[in-house]
């Protein structure tokens, strides 16, 4: 755009008036100079028609402005470049922190799921044992103690995991 | 942010600045008509002016935290809205020149800045507007980028020369010479187009 501006603006200071006139930029008194000088000077004035029937050629359709919801829409996506502004405004450990965090817990997540024991998955196990223990909940230290011992035992019995817990077996 | 008693959009601009959606949407039912009405003067095409004058819009809501009054706000509005439809008629100018002109023919895309609703009491009136109105596209069309805003803002936003330069953010002086310059090829191609040249 500075480009345009590259040759001087003192160039044709008569041409540059006139344009101020019929735009109407001038105070009341130059406007009445210019004024003058046109009814003076017939080149200027040819000059100034030529400018003037060139200005007044120029037209264009009316707009038919905002159409109907345009206002919420903006609203709308403001709304939502909000919520995205507030996480990019976070600070960087936070961000980095959260990312961390998904990371982990995706490539968790992924072993976790992938891990098979006999045709089992390890999630189902976890969740029957636990199931098992909310039932059969010790009512003394001692019976806390039998069980955490047959458990171990049960565990140890069977390399899969799968049996010597005293409960139910998974089919 | 400075606040500027004289405009009441200042006080809207500064909530805005704090995330209140509310507010935007009340600068945004202010400034929408005007806003889109530069963009089709910019752009010569209804739809992509409804689009960006949403991303102007948007862009404004974004940047008034960190926006520092110097005049009225809808100049700064302005400001943002000349600036984004020259970027995208950059764009389009690059898109059509790597795509060879393969976008359709020369003003197939500005048909629907056309507005059927201001229609003339007859046919032949209608005709000659909607030709009036195509070869002052055409005229705009091919000003530099600068002359073009300085003179869409002049001509059919009716700004003084005071506040295209706060607009644009240039001085007076350089207004006064690019809308001289603007008017001065306009003058040229009229004279070609009377003369029967193409």
């Amino acid at each position: 755009m500075n480009g345009e501006d590259r040759k001087p603006v003192t160039d044709d200071p008569q041409g540059r008036l006139l344009m101020r006139w019929i735009h109407g930029d001038l105070a009341a008194d130059e406007a009445r100079a210019v004024e003058r000088r046109i009814a003076e000077d017939p080149g200027l004035a040819a000059r100034h028609r030529r400018l003037a029937a060139a200005w007044e050629d120029l037209r264009l359709p009316a707009s038919a402005g905002a159409p109907e919801g345009f206002r919420d829409g903006a609203v709308a996506a403001a709304r939502r470049l909000a919520g995205e502004l507030t996480w990019s405004l976070a600070p960087v450990w936070a961000r980095a922190g959260s990312l961390a965090a998904l990371i982990i817990g995706l490539v968790l997540g992924t072993s976790f799921a992938t891990v098979d024991h006999g045709g089992l998955s390890e999630s189902r196990l976890t969740v029957d044992q636990d199931a098992y223990a909310l039932l059969a909940e010790p009512s003394s230290l001692a019976e806390s103690f039998w069980l955490t011992l047959e458990e171990s035992e049960g565990s140890l019995a069977d390399g899969n995991g799968n049996g010597g817990d005293g409960g139910e077996r998974v089919p | 942010m400075e606040q500027r008693p004289e405009d009441p959009d200042w006080e809207v601009l500064t909530r805005v600045a704090e995330g209140d959606t509310e507010s935007f949407g009340v600068l945004v039912e202010r400034h929408q008509d005007r806003l889109i009405r530069l963009c089709e003067r910019m752009l010569g095409d209804r739809e992509t002016a409804r689009e960006a004058a949403q991303e102007v819009f948007l862009k404004a809501f974004r940047k008034a935290s960190t926006y520092r009054p110097r005049g009225q706000v809808y100049t700064w509005l302005y400001r943002i809205a000349v600036n984004h439809c020259l970027n995208r008629l950059r764009r389009r100018k690059l898109v059509r020149f790597l795509s060879f002109g393969e976008t359709g023919p020369a003003g197939q895309d500005r048909e629907t800045a056309f507005d059927p609703a201001d229609e003339a009491p007859d046919a032949a009136t209608r005709a000659e507007a909607r030709e009036r109105w195509q070869r002052t596209r055409e005229l705009i069309d091919r000003l530099p980028a600068g002359q073009r805003a300085v003179l869409i803002l002049a001509k059919f936003e009716g700004l003084s020369y005071r506040q295209i330069a706060e607009t644009l953010e240039i001085t007076e002086g350089a207004v006064e010479s690019r809308l001289f310059r603007a008017v001065q090829r306009l003058v040229k191609a009229q004279e070609t187009q009377s003369r029967g040249v193409p």
